[in-house]
């Protein structure tokens, strides 16, 4: 539309600009014209014999000369009187203006300007034309770009149509022949069967490998994920590590110590400081998480030991509450949303690593929930027997501390591992907890497996939980620098 | 030497640019085909747009010059001649400056004249400029012409009226000299 406009409108201003300059512009008497006629008048006057009348010379001489009216340029009339060097007398010539008949320069003034809009307008309109061609050549390609495309699909589809076809005939014709094999006795039924069982075999191992490859595809993606986890949480700790002034941290972990070393006998610091596993017991509400958490706080502030891992089924929930001051302290979170398979991965990983740490490497420690839970799992119920059985006698030479929760200490709680009770008994450290209403765990708590001053093996001693040995007061008062 | 820095310059130029080039999305053979057609008929179209804009120019600097040097000659007469002469072929110049760039070089088999197309198509424009020219101020010169020559008409009619006397007064002595003459020769054959 607008091209059109400036289309036409070029077109018509280039039509006036014409007009203006060959026909407005013209004038059939454009110049300043002098009219001159030569009318000498008679000298015979006087009334003489064989003369003339003066009327009749007069009207010879106006018969001669005056009939004749002269026109020229005015510019030339006067130029020429003033530069002849012998310029005509005017004496006796009749001299009138002619002016020109009309002033047409406004008309050839304005052709220019009316033939440079015309040139304007159509440079215009070639802007427009060059702007849309080369989005009609962008709409072009994606238009045959996707035409293409669908034509080239559609190819497939049938070239795909034409392989099933082909296939299923050639499947016929391969049934038909065995049947007729068979018949004619040249293969016998049960080896058909046979064949047929393996080709079935085959298929099922196929679907089987393809299942595995793309679990170890995601468990290769949730490993990713938890180091990426673990290096940010490592780059945030540092940071805040260094923003501490070491001398005050130092006094802080000094007063902790010897607040844990008084208290009843010193009997947390003893947990601390040993190897054996930690078995938390109890039911919901009991405080077992929290005290897990202290311990793990604890043990990593004062005695340098890198959390490596919690490991819990619901873990994602735990994040925000119980774990909310272990997330920062650059361990993986293994396990969480029920990811069973990952639990079970991360307890053969941790026997492994038994295995193959030494006393000599640095401590770490780490912590495994909901055993009681897992242990009835089938994707990880065989892994949590393996694990509790191998953490009675290997992680003390590994140099790691492990703190299991579980609702009882028993076959179940420790996937069924049975034969080694008094091994379990004597190599564990057992903190059995209670809550008052099943939400207010309950100040005190029964301790077995920690040996006393006699070196006797202590079984359900006793004691009170401090109410400092709580997370968010261990951070509020120790850990906040 | 001289073409080396000519290259220098050229890839210079070329730098100047500072635009990276990137593929285009991949196309079949078909397709690419397709596309160079499609683009060929656009091109055509704008090529055809370009022409009528070139058309149009020089549409406007001819009449530009035309009406201009027509409004000298008819305001100022005379005195608007040369300026009209100047501002026409002045426009054709402008119009036409890259027609100026052929080259007539010597060498060793003589002289060579480089982009003679150019050469020719200027001397067109420059025929065209003059046809202009004579459209807007030959008519002028035509009258300026046939006005001296009528003032010389004139001149030649007032010198030939003042002749007339002495043609006369000549009549007079010759009618008297024959006069006399026959008398002296009547009164002789009487004696």
């Amino acid at each position: 539309m607008r091209r059109n406009l400036l289309s036409i409108s070029a077109g018509l201003t280039i039509f006036a600009a014409f007009s203006c300059a060959y026909y407005y512009g013209q004038n059939k008497q454009p110049y300043h014209y002098k009219s001159v006629r030569f009318c000498p008048k008679t000298k015979n006057i006087e009334k003489r014999e064989y003369f003339k009348s003066a009327e009749k010379s007069q009207q010879e001489l106006d018969k001669k000369y005056c009939r004749y009216n002269y026109k020229l340029l005015a510019e030339v009339w006067e130029e020429r009187l003033l530069s002849d060097s012998m310029p005509i007398s005017t004496t006796g010539l009749e001299i009138a203006d002619i002016y020109p008949t009309s002033n047409t320069s406004i008309y050839l003034l304005m052709a220019p300007f009316l033939a440079f809009a015309s040139y304007l307008l159509w440079d215009a309109k070639c802007k427009l034309d060059s702007d849309e061609s080369y989005q009609k050549l962008e709409e072009y390609k994606v238009k045959i770009k996707r035409e293409g495309m669908v034509a080239r699909i559609d190819r497939n589809l049938k070239a795909e149509e034409m392989q099933h076809i082909q296939n299923y005939h050639q499947s016929d014709i391969s049934r038909r022949a065995d049947s007729k094999l068979i018949q004619e006795g040249f293969l016998s039924l049960k080896e058909m069967q046979l064949r047929s069982q393996r080709a079935s075999n085959i298929e099922e191992q196929q679907f089987q490998n393809d299942s595995l490859q793309y679990k170890i595809a995601d468990s290769l993606g949730d490993k990713q994920i938890a180091e990426n986890l673990r290096d940010a949480r490592e780059a945030n700790g540092k940071f805040t590590q260094n923003a501490v002034e070491p001398s005050e941290k130092a006094n802080k972990s000094e007063q902790l110590t010897e607040q844990l070393k008084q208290h009843e006998d010193g009997w947390l610091w003893d947990i601390m400081t040993s190897t054996k596993p930690i078995w938390l017991i109890g039911g919901q509400g009991s405080g077992k998480s929290s005290l897990a958490a202290a311990i793990v706080l604890c043990r990593y502030h004062l005695l340098n030991q890198k959390l490596a891992l919690i490991c819990d089924a619901h873990g994602h929930k735990n994040r925000p509450k119980a774990w909310k001051h272990l997330v920062p302290l650059e361990c993986a979170m293994v396990g969480e949303r029920n990811n069973y398979e990952a639990i079970a991965e991360g307890m053969d990983e941790a026997v492994q690593r038994w295995s193959d740490r030494t006393e000599d490497d640095a401590p770490i420690q780490s912590l495994w929930d909901e055993l009681t839970q897992l242990s009835m799992q089938p994707e990880c119920g065989n892994e949590v027997k393996k694990f509790v059985r191998h953490s009675l006698t290997d992680v003390r030479k590994a140099n790691e501390f492990v703190i299991c929760i579980a609702h009882a200490f028993t076959n179940a709680a420790t996937g069924n591992a049975e034969g080694f009770k008094e091994l379990r008994d004597q190599e564990t450290i057992q903190i059995k907890r209670k809550s008052k209403n099943g939400r207010q765990p309950l100040p005190y708590a029964e301790l077995s497996g920690v040996y006393d001053d006699n070196g006797d093996l202590l079984h359900q001693q006793s004691v009170t939980i401090p109410e400092w040995i709580y997370p968010d007061k261990l951070v509020e008062l120790y850990f906040n620098t | 030497m001289i073409e080396d820095l000519e290259q220098e310059l050229n890839a210079e130029a070329e730098q100047t640019h500072g635009y990276n080039i990137e593929p285009d999305t991949s196309f079949t053979h078909d397709e690419v085909e397709a596309i160079a057609r499609y683009k060929e008929k656009l091109a055509a179209s704008l090529n055809k747009n370009h022409g009528v804009l070139k058309g149009l120019e020089t549409s406007a600097w001819g009449l530009s010059s035309y009406c201009l040097a027509k409004f000298l000659v008819y305001s100022s007469g005379t005195i608007g001649i040369f300026p009209s002469i100047a501002i026409v072929l002045g426009i054709n110049q402008i119009v036409n400056r890259d027609l100026l760039e052929f080259r007539i070089n010597k060498s060793t088999e003589g002289w060579q004249l480089e982009d003679m197309q150019k050469l020719v198509r200027f001397g067109f424009s420059t025929a065209f400029g003059c046809f202009i020219l004579w459209g807007a101020i030959g008519d002028f010169l035509h009258t300026m012409n046939n006005s001296n020559q009528t003032y010389d008409d004139i001149k030649q009619a007032i010198v030939q009226y003042q002749r007339l006397s002495e043609d006369d007064k000549n009549m007079t002595i010759i009618t008297g000299v024959i006069v006399a003459g026959g008398i002296v020769y009547a009164l002789r054959g009487k004696g």
